[in-house]
């Protein structure tokens, strides 16, 4: 599985050598019946979570983050390997999934949530000031599209950038 | 962009002359302003930020539009690149405003539009159409263009692809592109907003051989505004030929809902938010379900009938039996007109003893209530005070405890502790000095109270109720979560459930007709013949699996190929982790438990198992309302 996962430094100097694998693994799941997959394979909370909202759950006795992207897709976070695409197929249920593979960069939490409103542009209905935790929001950093995910992760709030790969090196120079 | 510098602007059109006599006056201060005559086009210059108002001068005359940016104006219109960015076949004020070029820029954006009918499919018109149907050397609005725009080296086209303003088309079920007399009237206009230095061109349309300019071509005017004008987003309605022309307003609590999120859509000249942001539909339709939330609900109109015979009045035309409401009690009902279909439903309040207030949907409901007084001659005065009353509603679980520490409940009503308020009852009081009037009433099947405010004093209670609601857990919630709200509690919406060919057996609400309770009233004849077999009757379907039905989908009996009913709404139903529709279906399929198949897509790839049920789906016995 392809996880190109980044840390960017707090340092105004940054570069991409900065960064860092943090050990995230990602999964994407969707289909007419994603949210019942959810429920099944989580908590039936995350019926109570929007689009662009996400929880902490366990899976495999581990915890995990759960975020939801629409009505019935979702990506979840893990912080090691799991037999997650066994798991969706247990339940027999009109879902699909695959890892994602994109870039995440995780960028100091603080730093990120202080320096994101100046360099990023959202559609009007979504906004990163506030940008409270367990939230995404779909923005653009120099016309690059990126998905800004604030969740705890290790029970710390943390700042996750998800964009294509290709243009990592556009993001963490416009965090730089 | 070359020759287009900000002094071009303030002196490339013609000097402002004496003001035009035959169009509405500026909204603003005019930069520059030209007429085009009929059947001619030009090109003007607009610098980003300024306004641009295309005016139908007379009425029924279509105006295509073109706009350039770039150095080399090699950045133009994409409606293609627009609908498919928006999600819309036509961008129109509010949230989904904007035309975007072929890379995705904003080139303009829709600011007012007092006609909502125009055209982004088709062509600006062409020497081809008028040659094809046997006229020779007509002037065609894309020739016009290409003469227009020849000065700034823009090479011509055989057919210019336009915003074409005012051009009524639709696009039928057969997949043809139908094409009417434009639906303008004198006056009417589109205000847009340039979000770069443009160049613009503009047609007054030459097509004279069929209806779309209403068979005679004649002028448009553009006005261009200052940028610094902050003109307000408006769509413009017509809701009867006697009742102006009315643009989208702010409610007294929209600046407050505005801070809190941008998701706002048109509703019945609202502006009203869709979801607010980092909330999102579930976490405020949870909100209500399990704590409280906070609803603007000021797009319901309300009208004052007053007098001797006011009673007489609403008996009249209510289905309800109104005669033994006492002073401080409402009942919910419609409006009947005289087949027996539902002109609207609301509530009546009893204010007084020859006073009422009735709450509906309609600005046209003051009409009929005044046609029916002036023909029975009764004495009776009908007000509209939509503008003088706005109303939230709070509603959930914990609404009654939230209310309770905060209302002070007028002396002259009995009840004197909010527990004792019962459903479908109201009094006066005040929440920190702002004098309210608190009816214990909804739209969302859970105890909850609706609260009429003067408009100066809204934004202050809706303060005070965010900032007392907090501990509750209380959310603002947006018409998404309270569509998903409604359609569990099966309460019927406008135009999906019901309108003016339906009855209130069909749509679900027999028993709010007074067939046995007073004598007569408009359409009772119809209606004790429909009461007997309506054609289709209103219930709730429980459906097998979590794809929503929408709106339109036909019902049929299992396994067979012809119809029995149709879906009015669906949603997901989270409370019940389902599908859930309200549907219409003929008698005889309608008793509760009876299955049926909803047939999704075109119908035939895949039917959806359903059970029939109550219209009201959630807490069918009504026990949480009533709690």
């Amino acid at each position: 599985m392809a996880n190109l996962e980044t840390t960017i430094s707090m340092n105004a100097a940054l570069s991409a050598s900065d960064a860092r694998d943090a050990g995230c693994i990602f999964w994407d799941f969707a289909g007419v019946d994603g949210l019942q997959a959810a429920i099944a394979l989580f908590t039936p909370a995350v019926s109570h979570i929007a689009p662009f909202q996400s929880l902490t759950a366990t899976f495999a006795a581990q915890p995990c983050s759960v975020l939801r992207l629409c009505e019935n897709n979702f990506r979840v976070a893990f912080c090691k390997q799991v037999a997650f695409e066994a798991a969706i197929a247990a339940l027999n249920l009109k879902v699909w999934s695959k890892p994602y593979s994109a870039a995440t960069l995780v960028v100091p939490t603080n730093f990120g949530l202080e320096r994101l409103p100046k360099i990023g542009k959202t559609k009007p209905v979504y906004t990163l000031e506030p940008f409270p935790c367990d939230r995404a929001v779909p923005a653009r950093i120099d016309g690059v599209a990126i998905l800004a995910w604030h969740h705890l992760w290790g029970g710390q709030p943390t700042l996750h950038i998800q964009t294509s790969a290709t243009n990592a090196e556009i993001v963490i120079q416009a965090f730089s | 962009m070359q020759n287009l510098q900000a002094q071009d602007v303030l002196t490339s059109g013609p000097p402002l002359g004496p003001p035009f006599i035959d169009i509405p006056v500026p909204l603003g201060k005019v930069v520059a302003e030209y007429r085009i005559e009929a059947s001619s086009a030009i090109t003007y210059p607009v610098k980003a930020g300024q306004y641009i108002q295309i005016i139908d001068v007379e009425g029924s005359q279509c105006s295509d539009f073109l706009a350039f940016a770039g150095e080399h104006y090699q950045e133009e219109l994409d409606s293609t690149v627009t609908r498919t960015l928006l999600g819309m076949a036509m961008p129109q004020a509010g949230l989904h405003s904007k035309y975007f070029s072929q890379t995705m820029q904003p080139l303009v954006e829709v600011v007012q539009d007092t006609c909502g009918r125009h055209d982004s499919f088709m062509l600006a018109c062409t020497n081809k159409y008028y040659e094809e149907a046997g006229y020779f050397d007509h002037p065609s609005c894309s020739d016009n263009f290409n003469q227009a725009l020849a000065p700034y080296a823009i090479a011509p086209r055989l057919g210019w692809p336009a915003i074409n303003f005012f051009f009524s088309t639709e696009v039928d079920e057969s997949g043809a592109i139908t094409s009417t007399e434009a639906w303008s009237r004198p006056g009417d206009y589109v205000l847009i907003k340039a979000y770069q230095d443009l160049l613009c061109g503009s047609s007054a349309c030459p097509d004279d051989i069929d209806p779309i300019n209403g068979w005679h071509p004649t002028p448009i005017h553009v006005r261009i505004y200052a940028a610094e004008e902050n003109f307000l987003s408006a769509i413009g309605r017509r809701s009867a030929p006697e009742i102006p022309l009315r643009l989208t307003q702010d409610s007294a609590f929209t600046p407050r809902v505005r801070s809190l999120t941008q998701n706002l859509a048109e509703y019945n000249s609202f502006w009203v938010p869709m979801s607010y942001v980092h909330q999102g539909d579930q976490a405020e339709y949870w909100a209500l379900r399990e704590r409280v939330a906070l609803m603007d609900l000021s797009a319901l109109r309300k009208f004052e009938v007053i007098g001797p015979d006011a009673l007489a009045l609403l008996q009249w035309t209510f289905s309800r039996n109104v005669a033994k409401l006492a002073i401080g009690q409402s009942a919910y009902g419609c409006l009947l007109n005289p087949h027996g279909g539902m002109i609207d439903d609301g509530i009546v309040f009893r204010l007084g003893e020859l006073a009422y207030r009735y709450v509906g949907n309609c600005d046209t409901d003051e009409l009929w209530l005044r046609k029916v007084a002036k023909e029975k001659s009764f004495v009776v005065t009908i007000e509209n005070s939509s503008d003088r009353i706005h109303n939230l509603a709070l509603q959930g679980p914990q609404s009654r405890e939230l209310l309770r520490s905060l209302i002070k409940i007028d002396n002259e009503w009995a009840v004197s502790d909010l527990n004792e308020l019962k459903f479908f009852r109201f009094d006066t009081g005040n929440i920190e000095n702002i004098p309210i009037l608190l009816s214990r009433t909804g739209y969302t099947g859970e105890l909850g109270y609706e609260l009429f405010v003067r408009p100066n004093q809204g934004a202050r209670l809706w303060d005070v109720l965010m900032r007392e609601g907090e501990p509750y857990g209380l959310l603002p919630l947006g018409m998404q979560a309270l569509d998903r709200a409604r359609i569990e509690a099966g309460l019927l919406a406008s135009g999906r459930e019901f309108n003016d060919l339906i009855s209130p057996y069909q749509a679900g609400i027999g028993w709010s007709v007074g067939l046995k309770t007073k004598p007569d009233f408009v359409g009772r004849a119809a209606l004790e013949k429909l009461k007997e077999r309506p054609p289709f009757v209103g219930v709730g379907l429980l459906l097998e699996r979590t794809e929503v039905a929408c709106g339109g989908l036909c019902v049929y009996p299992v396994g067979d190929r012809w119809r029995v009913g149709q879906v009015t709404s669906g949603t997901f139903s989270p409370v019940l982790n389902r599908s859930i529709a309200l549907a219409q279906i003929a008698p005889e399929y309608a008793e509760t438990g009876t299955a049926l198949e909803v047939a999704m897509l075109d119908g035939i790839k895949r039917r959806i198992r359903a059970e029939v049920g109550p219209l009201s789906l959630y807490d069918p016995t009504k026990s949480r309302v009533r709690a």
